[in-house]
């Protein structure tokens, strides 16, 4: 059994105080994860928290055979974050990045615009494909778990990375070197 | 600056996002008032729509009930059409 499961297990036999566990490794990536999709910092941690509140309630539905705990947990994280976008109808534009500030040095602000144009390339992208990127290049998880996570297969996956990193790259466009 | 040198060094800042240090606090306060909730004798109105929305069964039976109702409702109305179509005939 592994250490997550054992938690998992105490917190299903009633000690309800080692969830908290679960919420601080998790926390940071759900986060990140959830902002990057929505587009939106101000309200990720909410809509984080209310991702650990709806894992708390579903606990007993989890089935370790069908997947792992974190694939489940950013299945549900997911969900939810497409719910917020439906909901609030937040623009895929999202907010507006931040603007260059011209007292800092010449490397610094071309860094930034390159940054900002690279923002606007996620921003433009369809949420499918800006999801997979987010989970792919952000979070680092397997194409096998992002495919688990999205409902679809594998091959769509890397077609809707190749499609992202190709909207990316010409958002650079003019730079030397490759993605 | 290659492109792939701003790529990485913008998936890192992509990376980096600092959580509020008292989040895990708030999700367990969150989780101690649902739990108090749940203890509570009375069955609310919120309580019952989670039960549905969190059970396949429940919700599969909603359904069905649901689809039960409509089609007795459809013949009902078909029968009174027809009824008063053969009256008035």
């Amino acid at each position: 059994m592994t250490e997550e499961t054992g938690i998992i297990k105490a917190v299903l036999e009633g000690d309800t105080e080692s969830f908290r566990l679960l919420v601080q490794r998790y926390q940071k990536p759900v986060v990140r994860m959830i902002a990057n999709i929505i587009n939106d910092r101000h309200i990720c941690e909410d809509v984080a928290q209310e991702v650990f509140l709806a894992v708390y309630k579903k606990l007993p539905s989890f089935d370790p055979a069908r997947s792992s705990f974190s694939t489940w947990l950013f299945t549900i994280a997911r969900n939810k974050s497409i719910n917020v976008v439906k909901k609030r109808r937040i623009p895929s534009t999202g907010n507006p990045p931040e603007e260059p500030d011209f007292s800092e040095p010449v490397d610094t602000l071309i860094r930034d615009e390159l940054f900002t144009k690279l923002d606007r390339a996620l921003k433009s992208l369809s949420p499918g494909h800006r999801r997979t990127l987010v989970l792919a290049e952000f979070e680092n998880l397997p194409y096998e778990q992002i495919a688990q996570i999205e409902g679809v297969r594998i091959g769509t996956i890397k077609s809707r990375i190749n499609r992202a990193k190709h909207r990316l790259r010409s958002a650079l466009d003019g730079i030397d070197g490759g993605i | 600056m290659k492109n792939h040198e701003v790529y990485e060094s913008w998936r890192q800042e992509k990376h980096q996002i600092d959580v509020s240090q008292n989040f895990a606090d708030q999700v367990m306060k969150q989780v101690y008032q649902w739990e108090q909730s749940r203890k509570s004798p009375q069955l609310k109105m919120e309580r019952l729509i989670e039960l549905i929305s969190f059970h396949p069964l429940a919700k599969t039976g909603l359904v069905a009930a649901g689809a039960v109702t409509g089609i007795v409702r459809l013949i009902i109305m078909i029968q009174a059409i027809l009824s008063n179509g053969v009256v008035n005939g």
